[in-house]
């Protein structure tokens, strides 16, 4: 074997292990068992979520047990304007961001995402000022069909992408480093948790009958 | 080559949030428990539901095992360097962990198996494990950050997380018992 060839294979041999360290793993698509998990959890919280609100009068979308508590029409358009920022970062990581290394993943098991977000009881949350509700829909019905575009968008995603979810990923601040996968994950809790939050409104004794 | 980890060990703010946890889900474990009768300790709603009895039989083997998985297995392991450790929020674990909205299936190994004659008595025998889980947390110069495994249910976890698991757990059963005496 020829000095060169030799070299050339103990430099192969040492880049190996090194490349396999610090590169990423080819790009993969979700799984047809993720893809299905997630639509699965996005479309039940968009109809849970839905059927709450169906029917509201005008005093029931806009009641308000005191002044810090939320209305209906405020958990809405919260639960949108979150929607709408989080299609935006979801849909474009995978351009943004850089491919993960396998061991800079984050291990944190899928389940853990609706685990932590739907819990209202442990510890509650201020939002960002930025998806504070500012009543920016007028009408609940304009509102209830913004919700539904935002969701049918994450949906229509979830079920066409070819993005390597797993293998970008950013700080979610309940959970701590959540891939792009989890954060689709994270939107439907989201929704689930503020879905709890109507319940609870409406079950108020002075919760407007009609 | 990767530097070799320095080992660090809690912080005071770490071992007070934990050792507080650890106190709060002990003192609701004694008042869900308080003045069970013999029957009710061994009541079970329906064949599959766990007893009272059942319930803190599972703390204690969890809790054993836990402390045994810490200071026998995960402390002999290398330390990791600060970019291969837990990136879960500490406050997920315990959010996670209280949710019984979301149920499991205990692992083989911490199910009950009646194997207990006495509540009261299990009780004792939880408290005198959550004692040793607790006083390990205050004095232990071991790297808990730097050590992680794989919770079944959650994923990898640091060693510190491991033991705010364990007090959100029982924090999670001691709910699961109201319920459970609620129905008896």
């Amino acid at each position: 074997m020829t000095r060169r060839y030799a070299l050339a294979l103990l430099v192969a041999a040492i880049g190996a292990p090194i490349a396999r360290s610090f590169a990423a793993p080819p790009p993969a698509v979700l799984t047809a068992t993720e893809r299905d998990a997630a639509l699965k959890y996005l479309k039940e919280m968009r109809d849970l979520l839905l059927g709450h609100v169906a029917g509201l009068s005008a005093a029931q979308w806009t009641f308000k047990p005191a002044p810090e508590v939320w209305s209906a029409a405020e958990i809405l358009e919260h639960v949108t304007v979150v929607e709408e920022a989080q299609i935006k970062v979801i849909t474009s990581a995978a351009s943004r961001l850089p491919a993960l290394p396998a061991d800079d993943r984050p291990q944190v098991k899928d389940q853990v995402i609706e685990m932590v977000t739907t819990n209202r009881e442990t510890r509650r949350f201020q939002t960002p000022e930025v998806f504070k509700p500012t009543g920016r829909w007028n009408d609940p019905k304009a509102l209830v069909e913004a919700f539904g575009i935002q969701r049918a968008a994450l949906i229509d995603y979830t079920t066409t992408t070819t993005d390597d979810l797993r293998s970008v990923a950013w700080e979610n601040p309940l959970v701590g480093l959540s891939d792009g996968y989890q954060w689709i994950l994270f939107v439907a809790a989201h929704g689930e948790r503020h879905t709890k939050q109507l319940v609870e409104l409406k079950a108020h004794p002075r919760f407007p009958r009609s | 080559m990767q530097a070799l980890s320095s080992s660090t060990t809690l912080s005071e703010q770490d071992r007070h949030a934990a050792a507080t946890l650890l106190d709060e889900s002990r003192s609701a474990l004694h008042t869900a428990a308080a003045g069970l009768t013999d029957a009710q300790w061994r009541f079970r709603p329906e064949p599959a539901v766990w007893s009272p009895g059942d319930i803190v039989e599972h703390l204690v083997k969890s809790e054993q095992a836990v402390y045994q998985l810490i200071t026998m297995d995960l402390v002999k392991r290398p330390v990791l360097p600060p970019n291969r450790r837990s990136r879960v929020r500490d406050l997920a674990i315990v959010m996670a962990v209280t949710n019984r909205d979301v149920r499991f299936t205990a692992a083989e190994m911490v199910r009950p198996t009646s194997a207990w004659t006495s509540g009261p008595a299990m009780i004792a025998e939880f408290d005198r494990l959550r004692a040793r889980t607790k006083d390990y947390l205050a004095k232990t110069m071991d790297d808990l950050r730097g050590r992680t495994a794989d919770h079944p249910v959650l994923g990898v976890i640091d060693a510190y997380q491991w033991i705010l698991f364990v007090a959100a757990h029982s924090e999670r059963h001691s709910k699961q018992m109201v319920e459970v005496r609620a129905r008896g």
